[in-house]
């Protein structure tokens, strides 16, 4: 197989210029694609630690340049010692489904004064802290993409807010499929649970990502490509994480 | 455009943000380190000039506020303080907040009259947090507050906050924007002078550079970087900004004071600072003053009313509640890949006696923990001998010494120390066997027996029948029967095992005179059979006759037959299965091929317990009507089964070369 003359596409992205329905139709079809593939021996993309590295530190870079808040954390554990995150605090319109207890029986406190220079603001809804982390996983040789979502008091939102909080149109899509690929670990640094996209897909999907080419492409020299950000860009809509085409652009950019 | 109304400026307040890392963090702290040391400890917060349309501004903790040398976010700014952690809730109730925050207040005042906050200042962003962590519970208790002093007391704004846009050109904005970047960005200072040169460009300086600039007669405006999204209203850092420069620069600044809240965020990858607003300011009473002004800040609560606010993380941090959610959520899982139409909830909520504790009862109680079952009770009389650990997988070494300990509750005790959440019962019983006599001085006795455990079985749905003797199977068989519950019976040989769910009768039986002989095709539940219905030979004391149904020797494949009963029960939970086997048998010997190594069967309800054809229930309702005394002469005449049931006139009936015959062909 011959892998020149081939140019990374981000499919999400093709996909989202086309239908207001990325994800589904682009996890649809790599899920079909996956399955082919495995059924055809093909091997799965090997994303060795050094390529996770400079992915990672790409991104990084792109992310400074635009704003989009992805940290870099360094961890001195095993032979991987870095890992991505990045946090992003959504109004979802949603309550709590935890029920609130009174166990408050602290009277108000008269001793403290409200003062007129303070704007009262209408009470807001509780806004809701999305927290990203991309690792790497030595057994899958792969990303893993974990994350947890909490209220402003720092409450885990359930499983069930989570999923109520996605759109309809990914409800739908993934009422049969959601606990294929989410499952929930102990984060490997932090201790604290955490949901994960299981990374038992990601190399098939990848080395699916490696294939790709884009036929309108004039000029097929060459492969500028971020596997992170391919793969990245793909499965993080489904859970709220976004990816900006501008990576995309970037990446090309650095030619 | 902008219409010349004075009023009162207001701010507007932070809103505490937290993280689960943050009380993770609190809790391992007061743990390892603070114990009960209430004294203040330096924590680090953090807020954002970043954030989209409509979301309140906030101050967020992570787990990373307790560290020395946090580092913040990038485009975050520091907002540096300290936490109170209080020992009872009294402490945190009985705690003086006015002193607290004017503790805070003195500080900041201080920092600003001796001119330290213009050399840094982050000084000007403070937090106070008041908290009791019950770590019992995982309850927090916490108070927020943002220290604002009240000075100047009196702020008018000239005219109404105007976009930055309707004010300077796109120019104009990028220059302040590239000097913003260069002088504040990378050491995140959220106070920043803004000057206008002469040709128009706007430049970002240091705020100690304030006197040379004035020197140089520029037109000085303040900056800062704003949280708040509002078109309307700043946002609370800039309050300590006021004071500060009413307190420094009051007679330099002039009578109109021009302020760039900066609000400075990314949408799809570019960077916008459209909606940052210009205030057009003047202080209405800036007398100076010596003692330190006034100072407010505590956070309202949920319900908008200056008071703290509690959350109770038990969820996310009490190992027993994580236990739990994870065991179900692999349950989920299974559902969701494998079986989408199983009842989890309904098996968790079963409530399964096993009687026995033995290799089985050990085997089936753990393999009912993994599916989920929170409610089980075993039934035991023996104690633990040093044999049985290797085997009995609820048990240890230890258990079998002095004598050892009852098996029951020495099993229960496991099965809670394995997983907290279940709610685990052993009770020590012996269950009365038929041609078992029962003498006068123990009729009292074992009277009592039978009472409790006819009402362990009213107590429960699902009955396990995991004893290690055929005869003592036999009682719990009939209450199981009579009080129509779910019975399981599995038995384990050398090489062989059998596992039966007893058929559910009917009250009314339809069709009870049908005397059609061929093989139906399909069986309806109340017709099945239990463990004894083919049988041709009345339980007895096999002990005396040492027949071969002996079972608990030596074997490894308990969890193979226990498996194959707990799909048995949860199958019966999940009827769109499809046919459940009634009834799986199967032999380990090597000869016998992979395919044919479990047979699934079907026992039709014939004989022994529900009596042959036309006495079809004969056992049952002896029971029903006779209750005690029926059972004691079952106990107590070895003959009494047959006789009752009709075997000993089919054993007239029948050469005994046939029946055995029979049997063979069955077991092929």
């Amino acid at each position: 197989m011959s892998h020149g003359r081939r140019r990374p596409i981000q499919i999400g992205w093709l996909l989202a210029s086309i239908t207001r329905q990325p994800l589904i139709a682009s996890l649809d079809f790599y899920c079909l694609i996956a399955s082919q593939l495995q059924m055809a021996g093909c091997s799965t993309y090997v994303l060795t630690e050094k390529e996770f590295t400079a992915n990672a530190n790409q991104l990084i870079s792109i992310s400074n340049s635009i704003g989009d808040n992805w940290q870099l954390h360094h961890f001195k554990d095993g032979d991987v010692d870095c890992y991505l995150s990045k946090r992003l605090t959504k109004d979802l319109k949603l309550s709590p489904s935890y029920e609130g207890e009174s166990v408050l029986d602290l009277e108000e406190e008269n001793e403290v004064e409200d003062d007129v220079n303070t704007l009262s603001t209408a009470s807001v809804g509780e806004l809701c802290t999305f927290e990203y982390h991309v690792m790497y996983s030595s057994s899958y040789a792969a990303p893993v993409l974990y994350f947890t979502a909490y209220w402003q008091d720092g409450h885990l939102l359930s499983l069930e807010d989570l999923w109520a909080s996605l759109s309809k149109i990914y409800q739908c899509r993934l009422r049969a499929d959601r606990w294929t690929f989410v499952t929930q670990q102990e984060h490997p640094v932090l201790h604290r649970p955490f949901y994960q996209l299981h990374p038992c897909k990601t190399g098939l999907l990848m080395a699916l990502m490696r294939e790709c080419k884009d036929t309108q492409s004039s000029h097929g020299d060459g492969i500028i490509r971020n596997m992170l950000v391919s793969w990245l860009s793909t499965v993080g809509p489904v859970v709220h994480l976004d990816i900006p085409v501008q990576y995309g652009i970037s990446i090309q950019d650095h030619k | 455009m902008n219409t010349s109304v004075k009023s009162q400026l207001q701010f507007v307040p932070y809103n505490s943000a937290l993280d689960p890392g943050f009380w993770h963090q609190l809790s391992q702290k007061k743990l390892d380190v603070y114990g009960l040391d209430e004294e203040l400890k330096a924590i680090t917060g953090f807020y954002t000039n970043g954030d989209a349309d409509s979301l309140p501004s906030r101050v967020n903790l992570d787990f990373t506020a307790f560290n020395k040398n946090a580092s913040i976010p990038p485009r975050c700014y520091c907002c540096n303080g300290f936490i109170k952690n209080t020992n009872t809730v009294d402490g945190f109730k009985s705690c003086d907040k006015k002193q607290l925050l004017q503790q805070q207040a003195d500080q900041i005042w201080s920092d600003i009259t001796s001119g330290k906050a213009i050399e840094d200042p982050s000084l000007l962003s403070k937090l106070l947090l008041l908290t009791f962590a019950d770590l019992k519970k995982y309850h927090y208790y916490y108070w927020f507050a943002f220290p604002a002093l009240c000075y100047p007391c009196h702020v008018d704004t000239i005219t109404t906050p105007s976009q930055i846009d309707e004010v300077f050109t796109e120019k104009q904005i990028a220059g302040l924007l590239a000097s913003f970047d260069e002088v504040c960005l990378p050491k995140q200072i959220g106070y920043f002078l803004v000057s206008e040169d002469v040709d128009d460009t706007l430049r970002v300086l240091h705020l100690s550079q304030f006197d040379q600039l004035h020197n140089s007669g520029k037109k000085i405006m303040l900056g800062f970087c704003d949280p708040c999204t509002l078109k309307t209203n700043p946002g609370w850092p800039l309050r300590n900004f006021l004071a500060l420069a009413a307190n420094q620069w009051s007679s330099k600044l002039g009578d109109e004071i021009t302020v760039i809240c900066l609000r400075d965020r990314f949408k799809d990858g570019k960077r916008n600072v459209s909606h940052s607003i210009l205030l057009k300011l003047r202080f209405v009473d800036a007398q100076s003053v010596t003692e330190c002004p006034k100072c407010v800040g505590w956070e309202k609560n949920e319900r908008q009313k200056l008071g703290p606010r509690m959350v109770n993380l038990s969820a996310n941090m009490d190992p027993i509640r994580l236990a739990e959610s994870a065991v179900d959520l692999n349950l989920k899982l299974m559902r969701w890949r494998l079986l989408p139409e199983l009842n989890l909830e309904k098996i968790s909520t079963t409530r399964c006696l096993l009687l026995g504790a033995g290799t089985l009862g050990c085997n089936v109680a753990r393999c009912l923990l993994g599916w989920g079952v929170r409610t089980v009770t075993l039934v035991d009389n023996a104690t633990i001998s040093y044999s049985n650990p290797v085997r009995q997988s609820l048990f240890v070494f230890e258990d079998s010494l002095h004598g050892g300990k009852p098996k029951a509750e020495t099993a229960a005790a496991a099965l809670c120390k394995i997983f907290p959440g279940v709610k685990a019962r052993g009770i020590c019983l012996s269950i009365a066997m038929p041609g078992h006599s029962v003498s006068d001085s123990i009729k009292d006795q074992v009277q009592k027996d039978v009472r409790q455990l006819e009402s362990l079985i009213d107590d429960h749905d699902v009955i396990f029948l995991l004893m290690d003797t055929r005869e003592s199977r036999w009682l719990p068989t009939v209450i199981g029967a009579a009080k129509q519950k779910i019975v399981i019976s599995a038995a384990l040989g050398f090489d062989t095992y059998l596992v039966v769910r007893h058929g559910v009768k009917k009250r009314q039986l339809t069709d009870s005179s049908s005397t059609d002989t061929s093989i139906p095709s399909v069986i309806p539940g109340d017709k099945l059979g239990c463990y004894f219905c083919n049988d041709v030979v009345a339980p007895g004391d096999c002990a005396k006759s040492r027949t071969s149904n002996v079972v608990d020797i030596v074997n490894g494949y308990a969890a193979a037959d226990t498996s194959a009963k707990d799909e048995h029960l949860t199958k019966d939970f999940s009827a769109p299965l499809g046919l459940v086997p009634h009834q799986a048998n199967s032999w380990f010997l090597v000869k016998i091929s992979q395919s044919d190594a479990i047979k699934f069967s079907i026992r039709q309800m014939y004989s022994m317990l529900t009596a042959p054809r036309k006495e079809q229930f004969t056992i049952i309702e002896a029971y029903e009507k006779d209750g005690f005394d029926f059972l004691l002469s079952a106990f107590n005449k070895p003959k009494y089964l047959e006789d009752l049931t009709g075997l000993t006139k089919l054993h007239e009936e029948t050469m005994d070369e046939e029946i055995w015959g029979f049997t063979d062909d069955e077991d092929d």
